[in-house]
């Protein structure tokens, strides 16, 4: 190629250097003979570029046009390719990579949320980039901070927080490993940050420059102590934008950390973004005062009766000075309290508030073909391979359906419906079976994993073929059952005469299962009780007025709380409200009950009925039985490469 | 900041919190110079914003009617640089220890030196781990017997004014916490300094290292071993004036005065650009044993963190204009699709 360019470029009086230079034409020419692209557009981006050295712009669209004349000449390719162009949907577009994408989305967020954007960052691939593209945005307020370590990037943050800036610190997983005292500082003391994670490959230095999604349990849970919080995840460079924007609000409204995930693949791919209408956006809400709060001054722990965040006091405001940290602190006032149950209730409460941003986040959706007996659960950068394989499989008349977690921590309030709407549950995920771990754990499903960390990701076919081959194996069984009708039915029904007695015991067992989700149905009663009591104590008022207060903002609530006002002797009263509480939980708890146990029966007999049909199978015919090992050899492939 | 006349009592900047100190402890003292001293400082409190790390000092922002934040071991002057960058309105204060701001979080401390950021330092140097209740420090003699050194230490201890003054400090200088007036005098000082302000107080642990700088507060040792710096004074100091410190081939040493032209006795310049004479003045002493300077070493002005980064935000939005979404998303050209 080399002699090709000085060949091409003998004409032009070029120093030899400045000649070699042009190699990359010749290339991209012969490359766009290869995919039969029209070289118009590439002329006019060289000359463009050169416009000051038309000399140099002349000689380069010499080197483009001499490689895809010598892909003609030659035909050093067998085969050339035509790519049409993408069908989008109307509209403007910009090209986008996930780490601009992130920050705009930051720069958005602070921008709708009418505050100074605050970005501290110590350099780490991937994430760089952001740190770059903030600190080209000073004109939007926008003070980047690049710390001495990670750690003082997150502190730093923090100290912006308090100070009343939308606070960011971003990082790759080495820097998260660092950050994690400063997040619980941050949780703790319950100020808004939101925390950038662009995963790379793990663990130590692991591979800096691939991607990988195996920091979700690390998000999750990479905190000492009981430090729950909301951890979101972007799908795609153009998704990275809405989920900072996301990530912003959720951060501000509930005054706390959260967890933004990324990932190489997001990161440094980019896409056409179709641009949003700015005004389209939502204004954000702080939690920002110079009030007090009680008649007796400012209490920086008195919570919002609705998001359970408290209020924002920053330095340089009279009369609400005050002092927060990492200590526990009593709820309302926020001094330093070793309280025993003060701690149980603070904790609880910390849970409590990010569990409820379940139903302030948007649902989970389904895609592709919502009858069948499989989803494909995603979240993070799978998502265009996975809808794509999904699209694929139903254009092939495969029923597969998918769905894809932007929240990964609180899980949408509809997740457990969704995955309970299908039989076979597959996660494709860039780990060995992170996100099926915590499926698994919260729902009890027996989720599939699709697992691979091999610094790639996942392409649409590979995934067609796995999920094709997974559906495959979990339908073997069921194929051959119709020739075993009248089989089946005799084993139907000797099965159900057995297994009647056992419905009692599974009643039982479902039961004793669910009697701890009863506190699920609102919230939790001792937080509502010991919320009231700080608040009565604070305002000085009865534990009654405050219940009756609240009850105005939280109907899950209103009507035990009407009836302490009409009967003020709390003690009696209190143990019927409870009573109807729990009334009113259990109602929707016997529906749940009902329904697990049938389900839980019906699978039972189903288990035994295929064992039972596979046994007669095996008796009846020995030719049968020789399809029947093939198929589950078939199976057990396909599940070693899970 | 304005500084207007406000008519604050020492007790306006006392919370309401119960002190929870040792009895006897060199923080009470400090406590009550620094409530004293805010009173004249002329900044409105809710101005005001006390960082702490961990450690008994980091317990001070509790105890002062202030905005306060108790944060994590050692990052005190990290999460102080976000406040002060954050708000150059505010008059931000870091209180600190010598685990807190020289081991754990040494890095921090002087990289926020070296930055200049706005901000006052108090580390209080007891020589010992106090929370923990009795480990050495990185400021602990050679051969301490402690807890974790039973056998004694064999790590040579950090010169904490060595240590700022090599890390760019413009504002160094020491205290004692018995030692009010010093305390008030090197604090009013340090406030009114633009940038950061770095004041080591030795500080007596009663308990765990007891009597640790009497060399430098009993009755005797505080007249023979103290060399007070003054700017603008020659340096002479001992019960009877009859010693001083002299420069000698670029280094400040301790002579007799009679052995010397009283015209070569050094005469304390802390507006010194070059850190060198400060520095060697450090060297006097390796800590509170014999002859040892206290007050301000130096004090020079250096553009600040916060003006320069705060005027670059400025200049951007006088060339550009204050940013619109509108064009951020097109900054990088758009095209149509019909």
């Amino acid at each position: 190629m080399e002699k090709l360019t000085k060949e091409a470029l003998e004409e032009f009086d070029l120093p030899g250097r400045a000649v070699l230079r042009s190699k990359n034409m010749i290339a991209l020419g012969l490359i766009s003979w290869t995919f039969n692209r029209d070289l118009k557009d590439t002329e006019n981006w060289i000359n463009e570029k050169f416009k000051n050295l038309p000399e140099v712009a002349k000689a380069n669209i010499k080197a483009l046009k001499t490689g895809y004349n010598f892909g003609i000449t030659v035909e050093a390719f067998h085969h050339t390719y035509k790519v049409d162009k993408a069908s989008l949907p109307a509209g403007e577009y910009t090209n986008i990579n996930g780490n601009i994408g992130l920050s705009w989305g930051l720069i958005a967020g602070a921008k709708k949320a009418n505050l100074e954007l605050f970005y501290g960052s110590y350099p780490i691939t991937p994430a760089s980039d952001i740190l770059h593209e903030l600190s080209k945005h000073k004109n939007f307020n926008v003070l980047t901070f690049q710390a001495e370590d990670e750690i003082a990037a997150a502190a730093a943050a923090v100290g912006a927080s308090f100070t009343g800036k939308l606070a960011v610190t971003g990082t790759s997983g080495p820097g998260l490993a660092l950050k994690s005292e400063t997040i619980s500082l941050a949780l703790s003391a319950e100020l808004p940050l939101v925390v950038v994670n662009v995963q790379r490959g793990g663990p130590s230095t692991g591979l800096p420059t691939k991607p990988e999604q195996s920091d979700l349990m690390f998000a999750m849970y990479g905190r000492h102590g009981e430090a729950p919080l909301p951890v979101i995840a972007a799908k795609s460079p153009s998704h990275a934008f809405y989920a900072a924007f996301e990530a912003t609000r959720i951060a501000l409204k509930y005054m706390t950390p959260v967890i933004l995930l990324s990932d190489n693949y997001v990161a440094t791919g980019s896409e056409p973004w179709k641009l949003p209408e700015i005004e389209s956006l939502n204004e954000l809400g702080t939690n920002l005062t110079t009030k007090y709060n009680t008649e007796e001054g400012f209490l920086p722990f008195f919570r919002d009766f609705q998001t359970n965040a408290r209020p924002w006091a920053i330095p340089g405001t009279p009369g609400l000075e005050h002092r927060i940290g990492g200590l526990e602190k009593e709820d309302g006032t926020g001094n330093v309290s070793y309280d025993t149950d003060n701690h149980q209730y603070m904790t609880d409460m910390r849970a409590w508030k990010i569990e409820n941003i379940a139903n302030d986040i948007d649902q989970l959706e389904l895609n592709g073909d919502i009858s069948s007996d499989t989803l494909v659960v995603g979240w993070g950068s799978t998502y265009g391979g996975i809808t794509q394989a999904v699209n694929r499989l139903n254009s092939k008349g495969i029923k597969v359906a998918s769905t894809h977690f932007t929240h990964v921590n609180p899980f949408p309030d509809n997740t457990g419906e969704i995955l309970s709407r299908f039989k076979n549950i597959i996660i494709p995920e860039l780990n060995t079976g992170q996100l099926s771990k915590l499926l698994r754990a919260r729902f009890l499903v027996d989720a599939i994993g699709i697992n691979k960390v091999e610094g790639l990701p996942f392409t649409a076919q590979e995934l067609e073929e796995k999920i094709e081959g997974l559906i495959k194996s979990f339908s073997s069984v069921s194929t051959s059952v119709p020739t075993m009708e009248p089989v089946i039915e005799e084993v139907v029904e000797e099965v159900v005469a057995e297994e009647e007695p056992a419905v009692e015991e599974v009643l039982e067992e479902v039961v004793a299962e669910e009697e701890p989700d009863v506190e699920e149905v609102g919230i939790p009663e001792h937080l509502i009780l010991r919320s009231a009591e700080a608040r009565a104590k604070a305002l000085g008022i009865p534990v009654e007025q405050v219940l009756e207060e609240m009850s105005g903002n939280k109907p899950a609530i209103e009507e035990p709380v009407a009836e302490v006002v009409e009967e003020p002797v709390a003690d009696e009263t209190s143990t019927e409200e409870k009573e109807e509480v729990l009334g009113e939980a259990q109602d929707s708890v016997v529906e749940r009950v009902t329904e697990r146990v049938t389900e839980r029966v019906t699978e039972r007999i189903i288990e035994k009925v295929d064992e039972n049909v596979a046994e007669k199978k095996e008796l009846l015919a020995d030719n049968e039985s020789q399809t029947d090992e093939v198929e589950t050899s078939e199976k057990e492939e396909v599940k070693t490469d899970e | 900041m304005s500084k207007i006349p406000l008519s604050y009592k020492r007790t306006d900047f006392a919370s309401d919190q119960e002190v929870k100190w040792c009895p006897g402890c060199g923080d009470y003292t400090i406590l009550a110079s620094v409530q004293n001293f805010m009173t004249e400082l002329g900044i409105r409190k809710e101005n005001i914003v006390f960082v702490s790390g961990i450690g008994c000092a980091a317990r001070f922002p509790y105890y002062m009617n202030t905005y306060g934040l108790h944060s994590i071991h050692g990052r005190a002057p990290a999460v102080a640089t976000g406040v002060s960058a954050s708000n150059p309105d505010l008059s931000v204060w870091v209180v600190s220890g010598d685990g807190d701001a020289l081991s754990i979080g040494g890095n921090h401390l002087i990289h926020a030196l070296r930055r200049n950021v706005n901000m006052k330092i108090l580390m209080f140097n007891n020589q010992i781990y106090g929370l923990t209740k009795g480990q050495y420090s990185p400021t602990s003699e050679e051969g301490k017997k402690t807890k974790s050194s039973p056998f004694g230490s064999v790590e040579l201890p950090l010169n904490p004014m060595s240590l700022a003054l090599g890390a760019e400090a413009s504002f160094v200088a020491r205290s004692i916490d018995m030692d009010r007036d010093l305390t008030a005098e090197v604090l009013r000082a340090a406030s009114e300094h633009e940038g950061s302000a770095y004041v080591e107080i030795y500080q007596n642990c009663n308990v765990f290292n007891d009597k640790a700088f009497e060399q430098l507060t009993s009755k005797e040792g505080k007249i023979a071993n103290r060399i007070n710096l003054r700017h603008g004074e020659k340096v002479i100091f001992g019960a009877e004036d009859e010693n001083a410190v002299t420069i000698r081939d670029g280094e400040a040493v301790i002579v007799k005065r009679s052995e010397i032209d009283d015209s070569e006795i050094y005469v304390h310049d802390i507006t010194k650009d070059n850190p060198s004479i400060a520095f060697s003045l450090s060297r006097l002493s390796h800590g509170p044993y014999g002859p040892t300077p206290v007050g301000i070493f130096r004090q020079v002005e250096r553009d600040t963190y916060n003006d320069e980064v705060r005027e670059q935000i400025d200049s951007s939005i006088e060339q550009k204009g204050e940013g619109e979404l509108d064009k951020l998303i097109r900054s990088l050209g758009t095209w149509d699709v019909s």
